[in-house]
């Protein structure tokens, strides 16, 4: 348990002592990449405002199949956070990273999960001063959980752009936040071209293939509903460099996989799981590779890389 | 630096040998650097317990160099690689 969390009045804290009073009645379940998820204890306000952004996101009833991602949703006391206005508010959490546990505090919460059996199982405290975050909140904690589900199946969450080709094939762009990712994504619509998320995509091992596997509930393309559902085979993936020129730059293996590391959200400063991460990272790197694409706002990226509608 | 002085990897840090190249997750910063062959040996004799004389000395028969001429290229680079948190002095 952190000690040091900017976000707790006690830095020793233990949330257990908040009790296991749920926070409502309402479950959500579903599957996202093929992970079944459920949250249960989420009230009507919560659900409502989560289906409202994301329609598509979770059922009420359970998913047939066991849940790889199980979360109880219990009520935390305000008194234990720093008051911190919580509308409109982007924040950054801290995460406390430990062998067979990891726990996400942020502004009126704090989210706590074992990971040391074959399925993730936690407990997300909430305050009532994070009400009016909580869908927000539980997205996070939900994408946070589906990092540490796919890190040991040899798959990954990446900070990118994914356009799919006219043969299926998924052209990965990756890169911090103002590296370009969004503008490629409405430059790709613009071209007839098939954006999945414009913000972060998972991509896992299939058999021989990286799969790449849309997730519903991030990117501006997705919150205007303009995503298409789907998966696709991983064909290349370039490291954006916004730039005043086109070029594209090959990296080593060893250059791509220390670039697509920065591009990890969560894990990246995750000890217990950083070999595991510079694994998957030195295997993408090797193949497909990763190219620097060094590019203007007017560059025809599509022309330049032969990537065609379908 | 002392010659006699022992090293070790940090305990939060992670690296992989990828190629020719090496890289190298310091995850105190929550950097990865990238480094080339003869980087990833120091790192691998470091992590094997040998001194900074014996790293140098090793170094200096792999590579055929002059000892003195490996031994300053060595203590540069093992003092970039505790201001990035990625080795320790060992007590």
């Amino acid at each position: 348990m952190r000690t040091h969390s900017r976000f707790l009045v006690r830095p020793d804290t233990q949330p257990a002592r908040f009790g296991r009073t749920p926070w409502g009645a309402r479950n959500l379940a579903g599957e996202m990449a093929t992970a079944p998820f459920v949250f249960s204890g989420l009230d009507e306000q919560c659900i409502r405002a989560i289906h409202d952004e994301f329609p598509d996101l979770g059922i009420e009833e359970p998913h047939s199949k066991p849940a790889a991602i199980t979360f109880r949703v219990l009520r935390a006391p305000d008194k234990a956070f720093h008051s911190i206005p919580m509308r409109g508010w982007e924040y950054a959490v801290d995460l406390d990273y430990a062998p067979d546990e990891v726990t996400v505090i942020g502004p009126g919460f704090i989210a706590w999960a074992a990971l040391g059996g074959a399925n993730i199982a936690g407990s997300l405290w909430l305050s009532d001063s994070a009400r009016v975050a909580a869908s927000g909140i539980v997205l996070n904690v939900l994408r946070i959980a589906l990092a540490y589900h796919w890190v040991g199946r040899g798959g990954c969450l990446l900070h990118s752009s994914a356009i799919i080709d006219a043969n299926n094939g998924v052209h990965v762009f990756a890169g911090h936040s103002g590296a370009g990712k969004s503008t490629l994504g409405r430059s790709a619509l613009a071209a007839g071209l098939r954006p999945l998320s414009d913000d972060l995509n998972l991509i896992i091992r299939e058999g021989t293939d990286w799969i790449v596997h849309w997730l519903p509930f991030s990117g501006d393309l997705a919150r205007q509903g303009k995503h298409p559902i789907g998966r696709g085979s991983l064909s290349a993936i370039y490291l954006l460099h916004p730039a005043e020129s086109w070029n594209l730059h090959p990296l080593s293996p060893a250059a791509g996989a220390a670039a697509l590391l920065a591009c990890v959200p969560f894990l990246a400063t995750d000890t217990w799981r950083g070999a595991q991460l510079l694994a998957l990272m030195s295997n993408l790197a090797a193949d497909p590779g990763v190219t620097r694409m060094e590019f203007g706002l007017e560059s025809p990226v599509w022309h330049n890389l032969h990537i065609l509608p379908r | 630096m002392n010659p006699q002085a022992h090293y070790s990897i940090a305990g939060s840090t992670r690296f992989r040998r990828i190629a020719d190249q090496g890289v190298i997750i310091a995850q105190e910063p929550g950097e990865a650097l990238v480094v080339n062959d003869t980087g990833m040996r120091i790192l691998e004799l470091i992590q094997d317990g040998l001194t900074l004389s014996g790293v140098a000395a090793a170094m200096a028969a792999e590579y055929g160099a002059p000892l003195a001429d490996v031994t300053v290229d060595i203590e540069s680079y093992l003092d970039e690689m505790l201001k990035a948190g990625v080795i320790e002095i060992a007590h």
